[in-house]
């Protein structure tokens, strides 16, 4: 598999776990995938930024921290450290550039992820992490929240965010 | 309240049987259930292999149970975090009772633990004097009902939606109206569970595996609670059977693509974390203290004995999806923490078998557990093993004994076997039959008050027989 036939794979799966997913061109866009999927849904409130997309330049108006997340918050940007394309998955290292109160908090979370950095299974990405490199916490996200605990119904936005939107960037065709 | 039981099975399987809310409950999770897995497994043409290589890896661990523990240990304590081990039900709840008093704490936020259930944590840490709050909905629900999991992940499968929004209504007194879809339930519990999670004073969670290598904790789940409990609160607390334990990462991802799959039909669930540790020197946030309780309770006697391969089960629990005694009368009349085939064969171990006689014999011995089974676990030969030791040591029903060793008795003597199925025959047809169907049977009263016996036919088989090759 190439890195296109990976990230296709990756779609196909996450979209399947109900994720939803844009592509950009550069990593500087993902600024602007963010305002448009706030807009879309006309999210208002507060936004958690991870510390690792600190160096964009996000709209300066926004009620945006930099940090972890507060239950305060409505939506929170991460950035991923891998996409696992038989699963559908990000992982996502926890560590001071990327706090993991981001996954869970917010009622939206948007995942930014470079398409160089999806791999083709679920095996490799966790093959990754020995004693030296495992973070206190390596989160796999799969799509959003959901429980099936009353009758077997599958609803959405159990006690993790309701929405997890991914926008993949700088894939080379 | 349900109590746990195991002696009251037949009792209690047969109530189970006449409640139709039950009944309604079970139905809708059989079909759910079964039809999801074998989607899952459709899409996976390697999965046979998967499950030959999820099973190596479990038995490879079990092998080396003690020095895979020991580098777990040492990890842990590498990256801050302490390591508790707990011979039995008590020290695992003695352990806990302290890490939370020494914390000081008031508000424990829980994650869904089986082993939890099993060594009975809630009651302990009520009666030490903790509140202690379920987060998974459905332990949440059943934590509200004051009954116990009646399914390994669906823990409140057995409740109805109507009687969770009764439960919602009675509890929440702060809010106002009954509500009764289930996505208004669902963000209820959430609104009302939200405000527990940052309170929280400890979080508790299980762990689906535990990493050699790294000192993780592994977590899997669809509704985030875990993550929550192991990220918020200021004191972490792991509870895990000994037998979680794996080398490294990679063995980590060979369990996870046999184990959703076989149990709600996800490739993944929603979240798959690890937790190594408490939070880190130049972390913003985490918990400030980590803790792991290994949990033997009987585990190192099963390594030796002839029911080993029990301690491969993942608790997913497919066997009971697909057992027809479990979708006949759910998880409450095992009167087990363990409900289903794995059950079955755990709860004579853990409350002795006088207890739990009658589980191992509840089993048609269908194979279906041993089919789905993504660790390969040989459930129905591991029954019949209970079954021998009951027999040999006198635990089984008296007539269940002596019945089988008149009939050993006679199928080893051709002419008293012949002429007894003679009378046998001729009684069925001539005193208990009635139009071809016999409805009345002493000594069999239970058998035939749900089933029709056919009357045999007037000559044997081995008269048939006979008769076809002269002619």
């Amino acid at each position: 598999m190439n890195a296109a036939q990976r990230v296709q794979a990756f779609i196909e799966r996450l979209t399947a776990a109900a994720g939803t997913v844009v592509q950009v061109a550069t990593r500087d866009e993902v600024v602007d995938a963010v305002i448009r999927y706030r807009e879309a849904l006309s999210l208002q409130g507060p936004v958690a930024l991870s510390p690792a997309l600190a160096d964009l330049v996000w709209p300066a108006h926004w009620p945006s921290t930099v940090g972890g997340a507060s239950d305060r918050h409505e939506l929170s940007v991460a950035q991923a450290d891998l996409g696992i394309a038989d699963t559908g998955s990000v992982l996502m290292a926890s560590s001071p550039q990327s706090p993991n109160t981001l996954h869970f908090l917010p009622e939206h979370e948007v995942v930014c992820l470079d398409a160089n950095h999806v791999v083709a299974t679920l095996k490799e990405a966790l093959s990754r992490f020995d004693a030296d490199t495992v973070p206190r916490a390596v989160n796999l996200l799969t799509g959003p929240s959901r429980t099936a605990d009353v009758e077997q119904t599958i609803h959405l936005g159990a006690h993790g965010p309701r929405a997890l939107h991914v926008v993949i960037h700088s894939l080379h065709r | 309240m349900i109590r746990r039981s195991p002696q009251a099975f037949k009792q209690a399987a047969g109530a189970a049987l006449q409640d139709v809310t039950l009944q309604q409950a079970l139905h809708r999770a059989r079909t759910g259930f079964v039809a999801k897995r074998a989607e899952a497994v459709q899409a996976c043409p390697d999965f046979e292999a998967w499950r030959d290589r999820a099973r190596d890896v479990k038995d490879a661990a079990l092998a080396n149970l003690d020095p895979l523990l020991a580098t777990f240990e040492a990890a842990v304590r590498r990256r801050g975090g302490r390591v508790h081990h707990a011979a039995d039900a008590k020290a695992a709840c003695q352990a806990i009772v302290a890490i939370c008093r020494e914390a000081d704490a008031r508000l424990i936020a829980k994650g869904k633990s089986m082993v939890g259930e099993e060594v009975g944590l809630n009651e302990a840490l009520a009666a030490a004097g903790f509140e202690v709050i379920e987060t998974d909905l459905g332990e949440y629900v059943i934590q509200l009902a004051d009954e116990p999991p009646s399914h390994i992940i669906a823990p409140a499968v057995h409740k109805t939606r109507r009687q969770i929004a009764d439960l919602f209504a009675r509890h929440h007194t702060g809010l106002t109206g009954r509500r009764s879809e289930v996505g208004d339930l669902v963000d209820e519990a959430r609104q009302v569970l939200r405000a527990v999670f940052p309170a929280a004073d400890v979080g508790i969670t299980g762990a689906n595996l535990l990493i050699a290598e790294t000192g993780a904790g592994m977590l899997v789940t669809n509704e985030g609670n875990g993550d929550l409990c192991s990220s918020l609160p200021r004191v972490h607390i792991m509870i895990a059977g000994i037998e979680k334990v794996v080398p490294s990462m990679a063995e980590a991802a060979d369990i996870l693509q046999v184990l959703s799959r076989s149990a709600t039909g996800q490739p993944i669930t929603c979240y798959t974390s690890f937790y190594a540790g408490p939070k880190r020197a130049e972390d913003c946030e985490g918990p400030e203290q980590f803790h792991v309780v290994l949990v033997d309770n009987g585990r190192r006697a099963l390594l030796n004995s002839e029911f080993r391969d029990i301690l491969r089960c993942l608790r997913c629990g497919a066997c009971m999806n697909h057992c027809a005694v479990y979708q006949s009368i759910g998880g409450h009349a095992y009167g087990s923490v363990y409900a289903g085939p794995v059950g079955a064969v755990l709860t004579p171990w853990m409350y002795g078998p006088a207890v739990a006689a009658d589980l191992p014999q509840a089993c048609t011995l269908n194979g279906h557990c041993a089919d789905v089974c993504p660790v390969r676990i040989p459930l129905p030969d591991l029954l019949r093993k209970w079954r021998n030791r009951l027999h040999e040591n006198a635990v089984s029903a008296a007539a269940d004994r002596y019945g089988l060793a008149v009939f050993g008795w006679l199928a080893r003597r051709v002419r008293a076997y012949r002429f007894c199925t003679r009378i046998g025959s001729w009684l069925l047809r001539n005193v208990f039959g009635r139009r071809g169907v016999i409805t009345r049977l002493p000594g069999a009263v239970g058998w035939v008050a749900h089933r029709d016996l056919p009357t045999p036919n007037e000559r044997t088989f081995f008269t048939q027989y006979r008769a076809g090759r002269r002619s």
